[in-house]
């Protein structure tokens, strides 16, 4: 019994120090300026932390599941993650940011209208829907330190423990938190701060357009360092 | 924004270039070989002695996007070698590489030592052939200590010579 709680409690450290490591760092900031943003509605930023960390939480289990059932092999996998998965994101954090941005009319004759603005609005409808996407991905965007602990630390002591379910939850949810506790502290913080000046609504606006800022950014660095390589 | 345009253009035209890239062949259709070649670790100029074959190649394995962290592993590893095992290195006994597995011609190593991050391996030989080999995987736990990671490295090489 001892033996679950102490496997436990090491899944859930293990995400703790991935997340504080510093190579996950930016995309840290980008998800916990994505949470943040919300700070006119304190129950939004509960919500999109709480689905961050889901979607962070089903991509470790699903990994998990596919490493431990041996349909693919670990070294493959890790060293695609590493290098693939990070070059994806890039792009991926440049549009996105791009659309909450919305200041860039993108145009596509085809279509023959703005299409920025009904895009901003799905993603608004999708709510907090598009923190799950955001954990997922960044949770399979792999570094050195994280491949370290997830594929030689938290793997073994999941098959160890018989475990393949469990601790790889705990871990994803361990490394959402410290993203999502800042993120609440900086929301929290934004907040009070927009109540006493009481400009709450003005200072989401600009939450909303540093995140985007955020995005593009950090995007660029993804693109500069892992697609054209020249950061290095 | 005053030239939402030019932006537009600027942004999209990154993005296009970072899809390009990606989806830019990799060299392994060009048919170039990049071997992994043996890194000269600055030692201080020996006296002339005779060489010894070879038994322990000491690889540093990494890929193009290096990590602070990484180096740091990288940079300690090569140290360490080069401060307890100077005497062998000079004679050719004891080798490092650092080896970049993201070349085409390097990647098998990812399958042969079964890679999963950045990577200090040992790879025992004698009369040229492997007779066996060791992942330090402890090398990310220790490094945030140098003397521990130190005493690890070199006991581990120490192991793997047969206590020599």
């Amino acid at each position: 019994m001892d033996t679950i709680w102490v496997s436990a409690a090491s899944a859930v450290w293990l995400g703790i120090l991935t997340s504080i490591s510093p190579c996950p760092l930016a995309t840290n900031v980008v998800a916990i300026s994505y949470i943040a943003k919300g700070i006119e509605q304190p129950r939004r930023v509960l919500l999109t932390g709480m689905l961050y960390t889901a979607g962070r939480m089903l991509a470790y289990v699903v990994l998990a599941a596919v490493l431990v059932s041996s349909l693919l092999s670990l070294p493959d996998v890790a060293y695609w993650l590493q290098t693939r998965m990070n070059q994806i994101i890039g792009p991926i954090l440049v549009l996105t940011g791009i659309l909450l941005l919305d200041l860039v009319p993108l145009r596509l004759p085809q279509w023959g209208g703005r299409i920025s603005q009904r895009l901003r609005e799905k993603a608004d409808a999708w709510g907090s829907g598009g923190a799950v996407l955001l954990g997922v991905l960044f949770a399979l965007s792999f570094c050195p330190v994280s491949a370290a602990i997830f594929f030689g630390s938290l793997i073994p002591l999941s098959t160890q423990a018989g475990s393949t379910f469990t601790l790889p939850l705990l871990y994803g949810a361990g490394t959402a938190l410290p993203v999502f506790g800042f993120a609440i502290l900086v929301a929290f913080g934004a907040r009070t701060l927009g109540n006493v000046f009481q400009k709450v609504t003005s200072w989401e606006i600009w939450a909303r357009r540093i995140t985007a800022l955020v995005f593009v950014a950090v995007g660029i660095y993804f693109i500069a360092n892992y697609t054209l390589e020249i950061l290095n | 924004m005053r030239n939402p345009k030019t932006l537009n253009v600027l942004i999209i035209a990154i993005v296009a270039i970072a899809l390009a890239y990606m989806a830019k062949p990799s060299s392994d259709c060009t048919g170039s070989v990049v071997f992994a070649e043996p890194m000269p670790l600055p030692t201080a100029a020996p006296p002339a002695k005779s060489s010894l074959p070879k038994e322990l190649v000491v690889y540093y394995f990494h890929t193009t996007a290096r990590c602070y962290t990484c180096k740091l592993i990288e940079d300690y590893s090569a140290d360490i070698i080069k401060q307890h095992f100077a005497d062998d290195l000079n004679r050719g006994r004891i080798e490092w590489r650092a080896v970049n597995v993201q070349e085409p011609s390097n990647r098998h190593y990812i399958q042969k030592f079964q890679l999963y991050t950045k990577s200090v391996v040992l790879l025992r030989l004698h009369n040229g052939q492997e007779i066996k080999h060791k992942v330090l995987n402890d090398t990310w736990n220790l490094v945030g200590n140098r003397k521990a990671f130190e005493s690890y490295v070199v006991q581990e090489v120490r192991a793997i010579m047969g206590g020599s």
